[in-house]
């Protein structure tokens, strides 16, 4: 049974350099207008209060303060403590101190609403292909927090970045939010710029199913069917330009700190929470085909290659619609 | 002592009992109204958060006429 998301109500808006989508099933009645206010709010307030490319955010004063132990807010702790747990699950690869490489790279405002460079362009000037490797130095290790006195320590200097983890963890949130505000078993999902966080099914709902959209394009459709948990994919092909003569990514190697070309294009990924699944997309794209095999086949997912081909890993159902 | 109303006072008594009966029932009709808006998540107030640049956009699909029947969209995961 296919999901009619006809049933379902939607809103839509622009934050967090992308486009945001809500649902709530129509059975949470009046509570779905609510719970649209209430996850735009806490949205905007995420990308007000965390990015980077606003210089009066709580991220950039956190960056600019030059003492080693600072104490945050709440919502900071939980990004900090979001990004160590990125770092750590994908062994170093999903490195939160590599702002300085990303902005190196080009990177240094928002792309929102700029047109991607070509990928088949870039992938053509892709010379040296291989699999991305942790910074030897392990820096993202040196940063510690203190979640009783809510402090962030980290030497002087060394940068927080929160483009590796920040979409899936505001996608969480509100999920997290929406748990208490809506009554147990109400289907609806958190989509922010394709890093998703889906309400829990109850027994006898069909699953929801998620269109998978890649770059290069898929050959022919593919939807993912999920219960619970999250679904996220990261990719080259977004946010792609050319800088002195070469084409550049966001996505860094962090033994390299220069962007990482390792034969993947695109990774999509389920996981039990949008953050876990944006985890497990980026470390597969960044460890390369093998790697993301390896990764992805825990609990599904699919990766698109240099040359197009397309693995599927189904460790749970995913449907081929015709 | 015995007061006998008149056909005025006994006209004029009907008259302010019509009149508080149909208030009631104005006031259960506007009220049903109110829920039913409520329920169908119609809440005016969506789509006009705090003056945003972007512009945010709630659709509900629904039979009536007078609500608005735009397409929902079906999610699709990407890289932003």
């Amino acid at each position: 049974m296919k999901t009619d998301f006809n049933n379902f109500s939607h809103h839509a808006f622009d934050s967090m350099g992308t486009r945001v989508n809500l649902w709530v099933h129509r059975s949470a009645g009046h509570r779905a207008a609510v719970a649209f206010r209430t996850g735009e709010t806490l949205i905007r307030d995420f990308d007000r209060r965390l990015s980077r490319f606003r210089p009066d955010s709580e991220l950039c004063a956190l960056n600019a303060n030059p003492a080693e132990s600072v104490e945050v807010s709440p919502l900071m702790m939980r990004l900090v403590e979001a990004a160590l747990q990125a770092a750590t699950s994908s062994g170093g690869l999903v490195d939160p101190t590599l702002l300085d490489a990303v902005e190196r790279a080009g990177y240094r405002e928002s792309r929102a609403g700029v047109a991607p460079a070509s990928l088949g362009d870039a992938l053509q000037d892709a010379r040296l292909v291989r699999p991305a490797r942790p910074d030897p130095a392990g820096r993202w290790l040196e940063i510690s927090i203190d979640r009783a006195r809510r402090i962030v320590t980290r030497p002087a200097g060394l940068e927080i970045d929160s483009g590796g983890c920040g979409k899936g963890l505001a996608a969480d949130l509100v999920a997290a939010l929406w748990r208490r505000l809506l009554r147990t078993g109400t289907p609806f999902i958190v989509d922010c710029g394709g890093d998703m966080r889906v309400g829990d099914l109850p027994d006898g709902e069909p699953p929801y199913r998620i269109k998978v959209e890649t770059s290069p394009a898929l050959p022919e459709p593919v939807e993912l069917e999920l219960r619970s948990g999250g679904v996220a994919t990261s990719g080259i092909g977004s946010r792609l330009w050319r800088t002195d003569g070469l084409h550049a990514h966001h996505l860094i190697d962090p033994a390299t700190g220069e962007p990482a070309w390792t034969g993947v294009a695109s990774a999509t990924a389920l996981g039990v929470s949008a953050l876990a699944a944006e985890t497990a997309a980026k470390t597969a794209l960044l460890g390369g085909p093998i790697a993301a095999r390896e990764q992805l086949a825990l609990l599904g997912g699919l990766i698109v290659e240099f040359d197009g081909a397309v693995t599927i890993l189904d460790s749970i159902p995913i449907a081929q619609v015709a | 002592m015995t007061v006998k109303m008149t056909d005025s006072s006994k006209k004029q008594r009907h008259h302010a009992v019509t009149v508080f009966y149909a208030s009631i029932a104005l006031f259960a009709v506007v009220l049903a109204l109110l829920v039913i808006r409520l329920e169908a998540g119609l809440d005016p107030a969506i789509g006009k958060v705090r003056g945003q640049t972007a512009k945010p956009h709630t659709a509900v699909k629904s039979d009536s006429a007078a609500q608005q029947t735009d397409p929902i969209p079906a999610p699709e995961t990407r890289a932003s």
